[in-house]
């Protein structure tokens, strides 16, 4: 009995739509004016949420490299001075930064224990850097008697490489040298602020 | 919302139709009724599809826009047209027409003395043809208070038209 009830209203329902709708007609061409409206309106939002968007994207993007590089940078000048790499290391230049920065962050009287410990380093560097020069320069003895040892076929080949190979070992010696200034250039540096930090603390304490 | 075709087909009579049977004026509920589809699209980025309610959505544009239509105006309600005003051509037979003309009019005579809650769920259900749940979202109400409401909306609107016979 409520079922057939429910079916004669919703009838009655439909049919009251049914008149309203009749009186209350949609206009055919207003509403195809609204729907090109609405349309380039969407575009035009559309785009300029891509543009933000991209925007957004680009910041961020270059926001996580930045970190990433700072990360990745800070990590391995850590590592560098950490390690106490040689001079011929291919980290050395930001060791130097590290020690640098260390320089400069901490008070006076440290400064001088830092610079004594710095020289140290420089005094180690050119130590390895001669021992390293020692021991190449008797490497073309070897090399010679190994090669008379070998056989006559292999003579012309042999004689290309030796030439090269002499070419690189006068650039790496050239190399060598040049890093024995630097190194030596830094150790003067840092006796020289060794000298001029103790100096400053003398005359602190004597101002007290 | 990808589907603006079908969005577009199912809101503007529904719109539009709100809106005319409101101001009793084509003109303006045309105006408004763009100007509500302008601002879907400007907005529709604000629109949360997980939290759903499209509904309840749009037809807080409705009304905000329909407030702002009064205010530019600065009146509250104007009606420059009867509600005889019809598309004769809309119907098979002018007897017909007519008869539903007469119809309407009496019954929209007796809906304006309603309350304004009232009103509006009539408007929703029988000029928006909005089904129970959309009414419920755009209302805020349940489904069942929904039903219960236009219940009592039919039984006021039949003893009315029983007692103008």
């Amino acid at each position: 009995m409520l079922m057939i009830e429910r079916i004669k209203q919703y009838f009655k329902d439909l049919r009251l739509r049914r008149l309203l709708r009749r009186d209350f007609v949609v206009p055919k061409s207003a509403m195809e004016k609204t729907r090109v409206l609405f349309y380039e309106a969407l575009q035009n939002q559309s785009a300029r949420t891509h543009t933000h968007s991209s925007y957004v994207f680009w910041t961020r993007y270059a926001l996580t490299s930045l970190f990433a590089l700072i990360f990745i940078g800070g990590g391995i000048v850590t590592y560098a001075d950490r390690t106490d790499v040689p001079a011929t290391h291919p980290l050395y230049t930001y060791k130097l930064l590290a020690e640098e920065a260390r320089l400069q962050s901490v008070p006076l009287e440290k400064k001088i224990d830092l610079e004594i410990e710095f020289a140290e380093r420089r005094i180690r560097e050119l130590d390895a850097l001669n021992d390293e020069a020692v021991s190449t320069q008797e490497t073309p003895a070897m090399d010679t008697f190994s090669t008379s040892l070998q056989a006559p076929a292999r003579k012309a080949t042999s004689s290309e490489d030796n030439s090269e190979s002499k070419t690189n070992k006068n650039k790496r010696n050239e190399k060598r040298e040049q890093l024995k200034i630097q190194v030596k250039e830094n150790l003067q540096k840092h006796l020289k602020s060794i000298e001029e930090y103790e100096a400053r603390r003398v005359k602190s304490k004597k101002k007290d | 919302m990808e589907n603006w075709d079908r969005f577009f087909n199912e809101f503007y009579p529904a719109i539009y139709r709100y809106t005319h049977s409101r101001l009793r004026d084509r003109e303006a509920a045309e105006d408004i009724t763009q100007e509500v589809f302008l601002k879907i699209a400007k907005n529709y980025g604000q629109y949360d599809k997980d939290r759903g309610n499209l509904h309840a959505w749009v037809w807080q544009i409705v009304r905000n826009a329909y407030t702002d239509f009064l205010r530019s105006r600065g009146r509250k309600k104007e009606n420059t047209e009867s509600y005889l005003d019809v598309d004769l051509d809309a119907s098979p037979t002018r007897e017909h027409n007519i008869y539903a003309s007469d119809d309407i009019e009496r019954i929209m005579k007796i809906v304006e003395n309603f309350p304004e809650d009232d009103q509006e769920l009539f408007r929703l259900r029988f000029i928006s043809e909005f089904s129970y749940p959309e009414i419920a979202e755009v209302t805020g109400r349940t489904v069942n208070a929904v039903g219960v409401a236009l219940h009592r909306i039919r039984e006021r609107i039949k003893n009315a038209y029983d007692r103008k016979n």
